[in-house]
């Protein structure tokens, strides 16, 4: 949970966190797990925290947020690309434009797109091929 | 907009043991050019006018205890990617295409030691701290509140767990987040954020 308690201990941790600008926190944006739709309305009340805090936030948009497998999203985000793209891609960026539009002025500066999309041996959920990490970025 | 943090799999485990530093850059290269490389494969990088996807390329290092040399290996294998003579990428006319100006800025997507560290290893947050902002642009540090990265289950944990734990301070929570008391991370931080 965030909430101003949580907030407070970031802000006492120094000035120095504004070592070049004002401090930025990565806010895991995920989808309730089951039905994989991300509850926009509680994200926007912890990213409004932070703003009125003086907090930048960047929105961390991983395989969690859009599970692929799941009921809204059946496919896999290792199909083939086609075109710079595939279903799970398309589905993916569906749901990242309606996200951003309803955080937008919540103080995310800035996303990042998937977690360690290499790092798990033997591949776990969320190990992407580079070629669709590529198509994911684009 | 930032590339999903490529893990620089340093210790990690792996068939022969556990991975030294130098291999651990070799993979976040061979990952990131292979991604680059279908990138300029569809025409998109500078040579061609078009962008690449990102302004700033993401680099996860986790844990102390390498060398500073090791971070100017890192660092310089992830340009190795955008320069076009040690990428041997070759796209239309027949010249290399890989250009510096793609990779825009570098940054440390998550950074951070675990308490055994804290405890066993001296000044492995300073260490880890210097190295890394003297190179990167930017840096997260992983994580605020107490988080058993193995076992989720086990947060929110003490600050003297072992194992694969990070967190800067022990809390609970029932309808408000509740601050216990501080790891020897968080004054430790708190130093260096005021002393950079």
């Amino acid at each position: 949970m965030v909430d101003q308690n949580s907030v407070n201990d970031l802000l006492l941790l120094g000035p120095g966190l504004q070592l070049g600008g004002p401090p930025n926190v990565r806010a895991d944006i995920r989808a309730t797990r089951g039905a994989n739709v991300v509850p926009t309305g509680a994200h926007a009340n912890a990213l409004q925290l932070y703003r009125s805090n003086g907090i930048l936030s960047t929105g961390l948009l991983t395989r969690n947020f859009d599970v692929g497998g799941s009921p809204n999203n059946p496919h896999s985000e290792n199909d083939n690309i086609i075109a710079m793209s595939n279903a799970y891609i398309d589905h993916f960026v569906g749901a990242v434009t309606s996200v951003i539009n309803q955080l937008v002025n919540n103080g995310v500066g800035s996303y990042i797109i998937w977690n360690e999309p290499h790092a798990a041996n033997p591949p776990t959920p969320g190990a992407l091929a580079p070629r669709n990490f590529a198509a994911l970025l684009y | 907009m930032y590339t999903g943090g490529l893990l620089w799999p340093f210790g990690q485990r792996n068939n022969d043991g556990t991975i030294s530093a130098p291999p651990a850059s070799d993979m976040v290269h061979a990952y990131l050019q292979a991604v680059y490389d279908f990138l300029l494969d569809n025409r998109i990088g500078r040579y061609y006018g078009t962008t690449t996807p990102w302004d700033a390329v993401n680099v996860h290092v986790h844990h102390c205890g390498w060398q500073d040399s090791d971070m100017d290996y890192l660092y310089a294998r992830i340009n190795a990617v955008f320069d076009p003579s040690q990428n041997p990428h070759i796209g239309r006319d027949d010249v290399p295409d890989a250009r510096p100006e793609d990779k825009k800025g570098t940054v440390i997507g998550e950074w951070g030691i675990t308490h055994d560290e804290q405890r066993n290893t001296p000044n492995c947050l300073a260490n880890a701290f210097t190295s890394l902002t003297k190179r990167f642009d930017a840096m997260w540090c992983f994580q605020h509140p107490n988080h058993n990265q193995d076992n989720p289950s086990l947060d929110p944990g003490h600050c003297s767990d072992s194992g694969s734990v990070f967190g800067l301070i022990e809390w609970n929570e029932s309808n408000v987040f509740v601050k216990g008391n501080a790891c020897p991370e968080w004054s430790a931080l708190q130093s260096l954020y005021g002393n950079p």
